[in-house]
């Protein structure tokens, strides 16, 4: 033991539950060992493939000398709990060339009182805090940060005899004292330290640094003998000081702004003040007010709803309408509200028509956004005293925690100032009136607007504004106080010039928060070594003997599943699925499992891949690959000819795939006539597979398994700058029906195992029943064709699907309704089956009474877990720990549901951007441009006095967007609109005969192409036939480009 | 994910939450002779108390009686060869807070529990074989919860036993080790406290859920190197290697709680040497 101990018992005093006082009383003890602080260094631990293992070893600064090493001639900086709540973009900036003061400081001193301070406040931060110190020390950048524990130090530890009960002020009061106290112990340890040694010289500088006015000028009055020990400053004085001595240094940028005027007189209060928190928490225990999260609408900011908890323990959303009543509160933030009285509520009817129309012209999007109800569980209507369904309404009055921890991605809008005033942008506006030049010269007030809709544009203070202009960057929001119309943030980073592809890749991965990083060093630790040889270990069948096969589209890289199927002894058919063996290399609880529970899911992007697991993994040791020997799990069926399952065993194997085949050369298999494959064990296997997975395939549909379709399309991508040259539907062959087939079968089959060993503890896969509301149009539209849909349980709907089918002339009609109908239905989501009950465990899409994924490990976690259980389950490895915890599980399911959503939202985001890029055709003419094709209509504006126009989808390119018909008045009288049939007519002037109309599921004719305006570009669908609808402009420039194509 | 998030039981610079460093025990004190010895049928309270020892570990602290060798009174507990050794765990209605009260200290399991486990490690010490037909009573008083009091009344015994004058084969000393394992990273600290351990056994619900861990009292005879005890009531998933890891730091522990045994037990021993030399009283060492 080096240093005494000294130990002071810490007394707190809580109130029981029924109403006792308590006091509980911890020991701290006090060391004389700790110097001035510690730091991390890396020390080697051991080498593997993936590098240098390190780990961080805490290091005392034990005296005075050591310190001066550390900072080698530049200065000290305290930092307090504000400035790691709001500046860690301050404090994590590096300038990459190599100067002295290339960062805030040589030495940044945490102390442990701010550290936990900031620990209590937000654990975002507190996790940034940790990850910065512990990075800073790794890398060669020549800064260090200091923990320093003032609260175990001997000469630091303060006790304040006065603060007995827990008041707030009381306590950041104390808090803000014993950080003086740090500043104070170094000051005047580097104050003695030069006295005594070099007189001469400059002395270290030590900075106090706080945002705390009050606090900076407690700091100047407390400091004895009126020497300065330390300097107390705020951020913007210290950083603006470090600019004028490196003008190159852009740190004034990124600190934060807190008041929104420099001069105070003007003020004036754009929004009703919030309430005090100590007022907050009184109000929400009277039930005066209601606490809950706020989340705007999908594309304003000005409105949304927060879920509170009603009186009997229901959820209720809360419906949030304009600027005054959001009052400031931003998507996420924890708010406390006041609901209105009854009168004020919306009417069911009132609510729903406003979100209707999506203006976007866009890829077609896949399936319903999840509601409300379902993502939440909660409530959307209540039942008023006149039994009338309404929404209830109300208004925030405080927020308890703001979510300002997020970055945002956009740009800052310029001023066309060319542009007439007709066509000037709202954004304009708002742009003029807040952009402003600061008084001190350098800096300027600019307005940035975020892609993601549902967050307010930030006014920022830059002092790079021309270099900005143009550029998609990264932007952290800060405060947003009453006298300011918009919240003040600072910037944190430029991803890159806006328009273009890579930038535009990064700000979707951004935008949908999809962990882009290369994996950690520890993660790559858990890789087995480069010489590691797959062996046939004991407890694994050897399965290497048979003719295992894998079928994948063209290309696939981390193949998960591979089948085989012979004919046995007794005329039954062996049946197998094997999918890559993916938890024997991910160890449960390692640094490299918990990173795939991160990340939960691979995203594809159309240019490129972010692995859930890295790329050994993923597409070498457990890719099923042909010829070679790999560990899988293997699902054994043995089935009669006729496809009736006899037995099922589950086992662990090494299997060595004799073929990877694509989903073409698998159907050129199936489609080889008998008599020349006899002697073809592959295509004999194949066949057999073919045959069974039609008997399969005929008893799913029967059960009620509906046969759905998606718009999506793929692009052809240019080797090299991979910019897209054309766009292709997806080939659907029967062999991936086979594939999909087995993989079902597979899934159906180990969810029954799991869940027979582990009922509350499986992870399954479940898909509600759609709600009766959201397909009422799509009926009614039916009905203009006169196609009955009826909805009453999966198997009505695929009945009424596949007899719509028959009826329409046109073949892609039929493609249509199903893919309107599965708009219709909310997303399959991962649960627990301990938190639902029996009934709701059901897959409505596949009608499947129970579900899970288990077959595509190596890129989703679900199937890792699932892994697990099965194995549990067959009793080769015991369950770990965790995964019998309901709590985790639940939040893995959520984490895996939110994870999945936002794959597939970036998956498509990623679409729409090389749509533009298609369309716009900058790439020299490789296929891209201007396109006109056949579409067709979704749905039609029928209410009065609205601009005539109509949704439309495009097949070939799987675009969906709207047609303006905007040279045609809103009140023209040749005009008709029928609600009725969902259709437009226009007439004649004279005769009053029909002379054009557009209807539901009509075909007509579009042109695509992009329109750019300033940095960003729209895609535009303008309709060419019928031609009387369509603008005259555009069939004359149309008929012109046609005649000049023959002419040449 | 915030089920993900381990309690964080040693900070980053690798200081525990009350100050302590990964291989400290906590500020340790030891009191022989705190009660008068008196003998059987005095007026006070201590009435038949042979030796006493008071106990502190960290903010835990543990107040112990000897009574005997002495007559067993009932016949039923009299055995022909040894000494009966008969062991009461008692809490103070103060001691434990925020522990549930004990209703019935007679009946109480946990208490119960202990004095079953004090009686296994302190019979493996004492010579009991000296004493045929008589009856040694240890009664242990907990006056003081901050976790670990299993360890402090096995010390305390030890010691009010020497005390006593009871012959002993070596001394019995108790201390805790605990690990933490999330993630890959292995934390092993010695002597848990309160909040260590409601982190380890997730009592207090602090995310136990996601990680491997192990509290693990041992109790040894450091001079002979014989473990009397170790009670594990956690899930071990670490295989006997990472059991052997924490039982070699409790082992570790309890060496350093016999040092600071050992040095009491000189005091004392000086104390009686002085006293038998007429300088001071005995009954009033300090």
């Amino acid at each position: 033991m080096s240093g005494e101990l000294f130990t002071t018992p810490t007394r707190r005093f809580h109130l029981t539950r029924r109403g006792k006082i308590l006091q509980s009383t911890t020991e701290r003890y006090l060391r004389d060992d700790l110097g001035y602080g510690t730091v991390l260094l890396p020390t080697k631990t051991n080498t593997t493939i993936a590098g240098d293992a390190t780990e961080l070893v805490p290091r005392t600064i034990e005296n005075i000398d050591m310190l001066y090493n550390l900072v080698d001639g530049g200065s000290i900086v305290i930092v307090d709990t504000n400035v790691l709540l709001h500046h860690m973009d301050v404090l994590e900036y590096v300038r990459s060339d190599d100067g002295i003061h290339n960062s805030i400081a040589a030495a940044v001193v945490i102390p442990q009182t701010a550290l936990e301070e900031c620990r209590n406040r937000s654990l975002v931060m507190y996790r940034r805090v940790t990850d910065l110190i512990r990075s800073s020390s790794t890398g060669k950048q020549k800064r260090a940060f200091v923990v320093f524990a003032d609260l175990h130090h001997v000469d630091t530890q303060f006790i304040d005899e006065g603060m007995m009960n827990g008041e707030d002020a009381k306590i950041n009061d104390e808090n803000d004292a014993r950080l003086r106290k740090v500043a104070e112990y170094y000051g005047r340890a580097v104050h003695n330290h030069h006295r005594e040694s070099n007189p001469g010289e400059d002395k270290m500088e030590v900075v106090f640094l706080t945002d705390d006015a009050a606090s900076r000028k407690l700091a100047m009055e407390e400091q004895p003998d009126r020497t300065l020990y330390y300097t107390p400053r705020s951020m913007r004085e210290h950083v603006t000081i470090l600019q004028k001595e490196d003008p190159n240094l852009n740190l004034l940028d990124m600190v934060a702004q807190f008041n929104a005027q420099t001069n105070v007189s003007q003020s004036i209060d754009y929004f009703p003040p919030h309430i005090p928190s100590s007022q907050l928490s009184l109000g929400l225990k009277t039930n005066a007010y209601y606490q809950g999260t706020f989340r705007s609408d999908r594309d304003t900011y000005n409105s949304g709803y927060v879920t509170v908890r009603g009186g009997n323990e229901e959820r209720v959303a809360v419906v949030i309408r304009g600027d005054q009543n959001v009052n400031r509160a931003v998507d996420g933030d924890i708010v406390a509200i006041e609901l209105f009285g009854v009168e004020k509520w919306l009417s069911s009817s009132d609510g729903k028509e406003e979100t209707k129309t999506k203006e976007t012209t866009g890829i077609a999007a896949d399936t319903a956004e999840p509601s409300v109800k379902d993502m939440d569980n909660v409530d959307e209507e209540l039942v008023d005293e006149c039994g009338a369904l309404r929404r209830p309404t109300g208004q925030i009055v405080g927020i308890i925690r703001r979510n300002f921890h997020k970055n945002y991605c956009g740009s800052i809008w310029s001023v066309d100032v060319a542009a007439d005033d007709s066509d000037k942008h709202p954004n304009d506006i708002i742009v003029a009136k807040h952009e402003t030049e600061h008084a001190d010269g350098i800096t300027s007030t600019v307005v940035f607007f975020s892609i993601d809709p549902r967050i307010p544009p930030v006014l920022l203070r830059t002092t790079q504004r021309e270099r900005l202009l143009g550029m998609r960057i990264l932007v952290s929001m800060d405060s947003w106080p009453s006298d300011s119309e918009f919240p003040l943030g600072h910037y944190v980073k430029t991803l890159g010039v806006a328009g273009t592809k890579d930038t535009e890749t990064e700000v979707l991965l951004q935008e949908f928060r999809i962990p882009c990083e290369p994996f950690p060093a520890k993660v790559l630790a858990c890789l087995p070594s480069a010489d590691y040889k797959i062996e046939l270990e004991p407890g694994r069948t050897d399965l290497r003997h048979l003719p295992i096969l894998s079928i994948d589209p063209p290309g696939c890289k981390d193949i998960d599943d591979a089948l085989h199927c012979i004919e046995l002894e007794n005329g039954n058919w062996q049946v197998g699925v094997h999918i890559a063996d993916v938890t024997h290399y991910v160890e449960a609880g390692s640094a490299i499992d918990l990173e795939a529970a991160n990340r939960s899911t691979s995203t594809y992007l159309v240019n490129k891949r972010l692995d859930m697991l890295p790329a050994l993994l993923t597409t070498d040791l457990c890719s099923l690959k042909g010829n070679v020997d790999r560990f899988a799990f293997s699902v054994l069926w043995e089935v009669t000819p006729e496809a009736d399952i006899v037995h099922v065993e589950f086992k662990k194997t090494v299997i060595h795939s004799i073929a990877a085949l694509t989903y073409q050369q698998a159907q050129s298999l199936i489609d080889k006539p008998d008599k020349d494959c006899k002697n073809d064990i592959q295509a004999g296997a194949v066949k057999r597979l073919a045959s069974l997975a039609r008997k399969f395939r005929s008893r799913r549909i029967n059960a009620g398994a509906l046969t759905l379709a998606s718009p999506e399309v793929k692009f052809v991508l240019d080797s090299e700058s991979l910019n897209p040259t054309d766009v292709q539907a997806y080939t659907l062959y029967e062999a991936n029906a086979v594939v999909e087939e087995f993989m079902l079968l597979a899934n159906v089959t180990v969810a029954k195992k799991i869940l027979r060993h582990y009922p509350t503890l499986s992870i399954l896969r479940r898909h509600p029943a759609p709600n009766r509301s959201m397909f009422d149009t799509l009926i009614q539209k039916a009905k203009t064709q006169g196609v009955p849909i009826c909805i009453d349980d999966s198997k009505k709907l695929a009945d009424s699907l596949d007899n719509a089918g028959k009826s329409f002339s046109d073949p892609y009609l039929d493609q249509l309704l199903r893919i309107l109908s599965t708009r219709c239905m909310s997303p399959a989501q991962y649960f627990c089956s301990g938190e639902y009950q029996a009934r709701d465990w059901h897959h409505y899409g596949l009608a499947a009474p129970v579900y899970t994924h288990f077959t595509s490990p190596i890129r989703r976690y679900a199937d890792v877990c699932v892994h697990r259980l099965l194995a549990a389950a067959i009793g080769v490895a015991p369950l770990p720990v965790f995964l019998s915890s309901k709590s985790y599980l639940h939040d893995l399911a959520a984490n895996m549901n939110r994870r999945h959503r936002a794959a597939q939202l970036a998956g498509r985001a990623s679409v729409q951007l090389h749509t533009l890029i298609f369309f716009s055709g900058d790439d020299q003419g490789e296929g891209g441009g201007v396109k006109e094709e056949d579409a067709y209509v979704l749905d039609v504006e029928t209410s009065d006095n609205t601009e005539p126009s109509f949704s439309v989808m495009v097949p070939r390119y799987g675009i969906e967007g709207r047609v303006r018909l905007s040279h045609i008045a809103t009140d023209d009288p040749c005009l008709v609109r029928d609600q009725e049939s969902f259709s437009l007519y226009y007439k004649d002037t004279k005769s009053g005969n029909v002379q054009a109309s557009v209807a539901v599921f009509d075909k007509v004719r579009v042109r695509i192409w992009v329109k750019k305006s300033r940095d960003h570009r729209v895609l535009i669908l303008d309709l060419l036939e019928p031609k009387v609808l369509a603008k005259p402009e555009v069939v004359s420039s149309s008929k012109s480009k046609t005649k000049k194509q023959k002419t040449n | 994910m915030a089920s993900l998030r381990r309690t964080d039981i040693l900070s980053l610079i690798h200081l525990r939450s009350d100050g302590r460093r990964p291989n400290e025990i906590r500020h340790m004190t030891c009191h022989l002779g705190a009660l008068p010895s008196t003998n059987c049928g005095s007026a006070l309270p201590t009435s038949g108390c042979s030796g006493s020892a008071l106990v502190s570990m960290g903010l835990t602290q543990v107040l112990c009686v000897v009574k005997g060798p002495c007559d067993v009174g009932r016949r039923s507990e009299e055995l022909p060869d040894r000494a009966t050794l008969e062991v009461i765990v008692r809490t103070t209605p103060f001691s434990p807070p925020g522990d549930r009260r004990v209703a019935n200290p007679t009946t109480d399991r946990r208490l119960i529990e202990q004095s079953h486990l004090l009686q296994t490690a302190l019979s493996a010490s004492i010579l009991l074989h000296l004493y045929p037909k008589s009856k040694i009573t240890v009664t242990v008083m907990v006056l003081a919860d901050d976790g670990g009091r299993l360890e402090a009344a096995i010390n305390a015994a030890t010691l009010a036993l020497m005390d006593a004058g009871i012959p002993l084969k070596d001394m019995v000393c108790a201390c805790s080790a605990g690990r933490w394992s999330a993630g890959g990273v292995d934390e092993i600290v010695v002597d848990l406290n309160r909040r260590e351990i409601q982190a380890a056994t997730g009592m207090s619900g602090g995310g136990g859920g996601t990680s491997d861990t192990i509290y693990l009292p041992v109790a040894t005879m450091p001079q002979r190197g014989n473990v009397v005890l170790a009670q594990c009531e956690s899930r071990l998933s670490g295989g006997a290697e990472a059991f052997g890891e924490v039982l070699d730091v409790a082992m570790k522990g309890c060496q350093m709680v016999m040092e600071i045994m050992a040095a009491a037990v000189r005091e004392r021993g000086a104390g009686v040497w002085k006293a038998k030399e007429g300088k001071a009283d005995v009954m009033l060492v300090e």
